[in-house]
């Protein structure tokens, strides 16, 4: 039985250590003054890749029956929050273009109304008495000043 | 005598107006994320981080405290009504806490977990006192391989004690390491994977990982559990809180063993609150006349871990007072709120900032009792937090993230790269790799690899010196072996059920 998200996890590991392997040999790794910017690097990389290979064996021959995950649980889960994390994502590059709050509140709006479930009217008040509290908070409490967008919010 | 002069001198710190009222916010703000699902004290301090720039450090280093030991009761709240734990050092509370609300004795199971936080957290801060002065001056004696070898041994046991795979722990530390690289290498001034974004040049903030990893990744993996079921509601008369004298004397031993244990384990790295609670649950179980009652409801039950999980807090923090070494993900980021606010942690701490040192040791002695007589009587009101739905919740924590990271450096990039960490950390978690060892290792990474560059231009490249100095050498092989432990262990029982 092989552990999917394990091997994919090793695979993604391995050429992250290979990364990290081939950026510090392109730095010096011992100089007059003693060990260079590349030593430590080197050693961390090569104990990661030895240990992703360990990984990516284990999952493919080292799960018992017994172990075995049960890796249909609960996808619905895995894509509510996946969902979420895009939703956050296209919020943070909407900062550059309408500002902080206003990203905010279009987050919140989507994730009440779509992720949640939750009427339109709660989405709302969501999106608002958020808004309102963190405005509070650090532009009239704090004194900062948050990122503006084109419509200068 | 020098302890109580200081410790005078702290509370003259501690209980001034201001820091009064910080210590006061941060046992509310611990309680209240205790008991919210999403959030934990490591999430919740990183958050609060850029709020404290500007603000006197010894009063931001006493709310901090308060949070983290605040949150140590108020994980206590939800496993006892809703039997699911606020947090992973409540899971034990919850075996007798909530049969104890089954049987209507809601009130006093809650009463009980006060009381043992309380004893726990004063027994704890008491040992803390005494033993964190001799302790710093052992300290100033040592040099970057004794350094190097504390760290080592630290970052081994986190790898060790995190969680069911080894390996996934050291894979986590590694990454943490990595992450610790990124920018200009200080001695060298070499750009160092900075993916040529001159964004990077100054290396990650603490901020934005931290918020990333621990507060974004814990709502997304919130958001897509599972509903929770019915809420066994609190009593609103303070007096059925009270547990009676039958049950305290049942206490009594289970607060000593509770409040020894987990200061112990509270300071080795990695150990920390959860383990504390279940080992002092395991021995209360032994030494009890009637283990029979574990299980069933059974006050000591509760008491133990309860005292564990506040002493292991207070525990946590000596290493970090004394050697300037964080031993959990919490105190780590205390660690960079010190760094911030421009102290160097370590030994000298208590005589540069006697204020911010003494300060924090006294305030914890009144946060103790301050929680004590907030708690009690505000049960009620904590259970009806319970009630905050999460569709406004989980947004709010979104947005809060967003803008405290925008707070540090005022970057909308650092904003992006707190999505991505949050992305990542949630996939951590999915996959089960334990954080706390990618955070210390994010933290500790700058220093262990400077102390080991030191260790090895002192000695013309000779890493064997690690073995010559004989601190240095009992702490490496110490670390070599808890690593190694489980692996062979593992061998030794695949060769034995192969002979089966």
């Amino acid at each position: 039985m092989v552990k999917r998200g394990d091997l994919v996890t090793s695979v993604i590991l391995v050429a992250l250590s290979l990364y990290i392997l081939t950026s510090s040999l392109g730095w010096s790794y011992f100089s007059q003054n003693g060990p260079g910017p590349g030593y430590f690097p080197f050693w961390y990389g090569l104990l990661l890749l030895l240990l992703a290979i360990v990984l990516g064996l284990r999952s493919v021959v080292g799960v018992r029956r017994d172990q075995a995950p049960n890796e249909a649980e609960d996808t619905s889960g895995a894509w509510r929050s996946l969902a979420s994390c895009g939703a956050l994502a296209v919020a943070t590059l909407l900062i550059y273009v309408i500002g902080l709050m206003s990203s905010f509140a279009l987050l919140a709006l989507f994730l009440v109304r779509f992720i949640f479930g939750r009427s339109m009217k709660e989405a709302f008040v969501v999106a608002l008495v958020g808004s309102a509290v963190l405005y509070l908070i650090f532009e009239v409490g704090l004194g900062m000043q948050l990122p503006v967008g084109i419509w200068g919010m | 005598m020098d302890v109580l002069s200081n410790l005078a001198h702290g509370f003259s710190v501690a209980l001034q107006p201001g820091t009064l009222l910080m210590a006061l916010v941060g046992c509310f703000l611990g309680t209240l994320v205790g008991i919210l699902p999403g959030l934990g004290p490591a999430a919740t301090i990183a958050l609060l981080l850029p709020l404290t720039i500007g603000m006197d450090p010894a009063s931001a280093l006493i709310m901090f405290a308060g949070v983290y030991y605040g949150a140590q009761y108020g994980g206590a709240i939800t496993a006892i009504l809703l039997n699911v734990p606020g947090d992973a050092a409540a899971t034990v509370t919850l075996l007798d806490g909530h049969p104890m609300a089954r049987e209507g004795r809601a009130g006093a199971a809650l009463g009980i977990a006060a009381l043992s936080s309380f004893v726990g957290g004063t027994i704890a801060v008491v040992l803390l006192t005494l033993i964190a002065p001799p302790l710093a001056e052992l300290a100033l004696r040592m040099g970057p391989p004794e350094y190097f070898a504390i760290m080592f041994v630290g970052l081994s046991l986190v790898v060790a004690l995190s969680g069911e795979v080894v390996l996934k722990g050291l894979i986590s530390l590694l990454l943490g390491l990595w992450l610790a690289s990124v920018g200009i290498d200080i001695l060298a001034a070499q750009p160092r994977f900075t993916l040529g974004l001159p964004q990077l040049l100054g290396g990650l903030d603490f901020t934005v990982v931290a918020v990333g990893v621990f507060a974004i990744a814990s709502v997304l993996e919130s958001i897509g559990a599972p509903r929770q079921d019915k809420v066994f509601y609190a009593p609103n008369s303070l007096r059925r809180l009270f547990p009676t004298t039958r049950e305290i004397k049942d206490c009594l031993v289970a607060w000593v063993n509770g409040s020894c244990l987990g200061f112990l384990l509270g300071i080795l790295p990695g150990a920390g609150a959860t383990i504390a609670s279940f080992i002092s649950y395991g021995v209360q179980r032994k030494i009890s006349r009637q283990p029979e009652r574990f299980g069933k409801g059974a006050p000591d039950g509760v008491a133990a871990p309860e005292a564990a999980n506040n002493a292991a807090a207070t525990g946590a923090l000596l290493p970090l007072l004394s050697f300037g070494i964080p031993g959990s993900g919490t105190t780590a980021i205390m660690l960079s709120g010190l760094l911030m606010w421009g102290f160097r942690p370590g030994p000298m701490l208590m005589v540069d900032a006697p204020d911010l040192f003494w300060g924090l040791v006294a305030s914890m002695y009144i946060g103790n009792v301050v929680l004590l007589i907030m708690n009690l009587p505000m049960i009620p009101i904590f259970a009806q937090v319970l009630r905050v739905p999460k569709f406004a919740l989980y947004p709010f924590i979104f947005g809060l993230s967003m803008v405290a990271t925008f707070a540090v450096s005022e970057r909308v990039f650092d904003v992006v790269l707190m999505v991505v960490f949050g992305f990542a950390g949630y996939l951590i978690v999915r996959q089960k790799f334990p954080l706390a060892p990618l955070i210390l290792g994010f933290v500790l990474g700058p220093m262990m690899e400077r102390s080991l560059r030191q260790t090895l231009q002192m000695n013309q490249n000779d890493l064997a010196v690690l073995f010559y100095r004989p601190i240095s050498a009992v702490l490496v092989t110490l670390g070599i072996l808890v690593i190694c432990a489980p692996v062979l262990g593992s061998i030794l029982k695949h060769r034995k059920r192969a002979q089966t």
